[in-house]
């Protein structure tokens, strides 16, 4: 069974079970990986997951395909309950998320990432480069989370933080300079 | 670049599949008790449109005229002043009440039955 996402909503919304587990079964993983990396805690990243897929099921009847695709809509209640998760903790501070302006960054940083990322790319290490996403402020990580490893493109990342895609832009310029400025430091 | 994923913990997903069915049972629990108290309290109503009917119908002769239909037969088939009389006598508002409430109380029981198969099905 090789169908879209968005068919097997349709297909489980029509009464088939089987449809929403295969649902669960493909995005577990990247779901897990991500609330990982935001969270950074296994038994809380567990529980996240598990609550976000309830989500998806309380919810799946108001999921519209015209909107967003199926893993942006996934990614933005994942991103959503870890974010409710680390405020109820006061992980971070309300207002983390607020003073975030994009504009700034663009104006003051050289756009040369792709420089950067193929820098990065290059590292035999990418398990210090993962250390090194652990460490960046987290509006900054959870955009190259979305974007390289999830896979999903600077609109799509907009809709999930529900942010502009130039935010999203600078946001990412910006984590990838501090990124190489960090693996820099660490020791090889 | 591609940042590695993590290697989920093994019975994640069962975890997470028996967490949608609990989540799924609740809410169908909550859905049942719900329907079952409009249930109860559509066939009360309904009791009361009934008898609400039977008076009214006695009162406006309706009853009478019914009566006739069975005891009289061959007389009335045939008067059309017979069948004017009877629509007339007929207590519309009675009958509406009550058809709206037989007709809210099989939704309301159909959604019911539905709703307890659903919270008692994985039990």
């Amino acid at each position: 069974m090789n169908q879209s996402d968005e068919s097997l909503v349709a297909v489980y919304r029509a009464g088939s079970e089987p449809a929403f587990e295969e649902l669960v079964a493909r995005h577990i993983g990247g779901v897990y990986s991500f609330v990982l990396r935001l969270v950074g805690e296994t038994n809380a990243a567990q529980d996240i997951v598990q609550e976000v897929f309830v989500k998806v099921w309380r919810s799946i009847n108001t999921f519209d395909p015209a909107q967003a695709a199926f893993k942006t809509w996934l990614m933005r209640i994942a991103r959503n309950s870890s974010i409710d998760y680390l405020r109820k903790r006061k992980m971070i501070p309300l207002s983390a998320f607020d003073t975030e302006d994009g504009n700034v960054v663009s104006d003051t940083l050289a756009d040369d990432s792709l420089g950067v990322e193929e820098e990065l790319s290059n590292l035999e290490d990418q398990q210090q480069v993962m250390s090194a996403v652990e460490q960046l402020p987290l509006p900054q990580r959870e955009v190259l989370l979305l974007h390289y490893q999830q896979g999903l493109t600077f609109d799509e990342i907009g809709v999930v933080l529900q942010s502009s895609p130039n935010t999203v832009k600078s946001r990412h310029r910006r984590a990838l300079h501090r990124l190489r400025q960090t693996v820099r430091i660490l020791p090889i | 670049m591609k940042l590695p994923e993590t290697h989920i913990p093994e019975g994640l997903y069962q975890a997470t599949l028996a967490r949608v069915a609990l989540a799924r049972r609740r809410a169908a629990r909550i859905e049942f008790i719900l329907l079952a108290a409009v249930s109860a309290i559509l066939t009360t109503l309904g009791f009361v449109a009934l008898q609400y009917l039977a008076t009214e119908s006695a009162a406006s002769g309706f009853t009478a005229y019914l009566s006739l239909l069975t005891s009289d037969t061959a007389h009335v088939l045939g008067s059309q002043a017979f069948f004017l009389s009877l629509i007339e006598s007929l207590p519309s508002l009675a009958v509406i009440a009550s058809l709206a409430l037989i007709v809210a109380l099989a939704w309301s029981l159909r959604r019911t039955i539905k709703s307890a198969r659903s919270a008692f099905a994985y039990a």
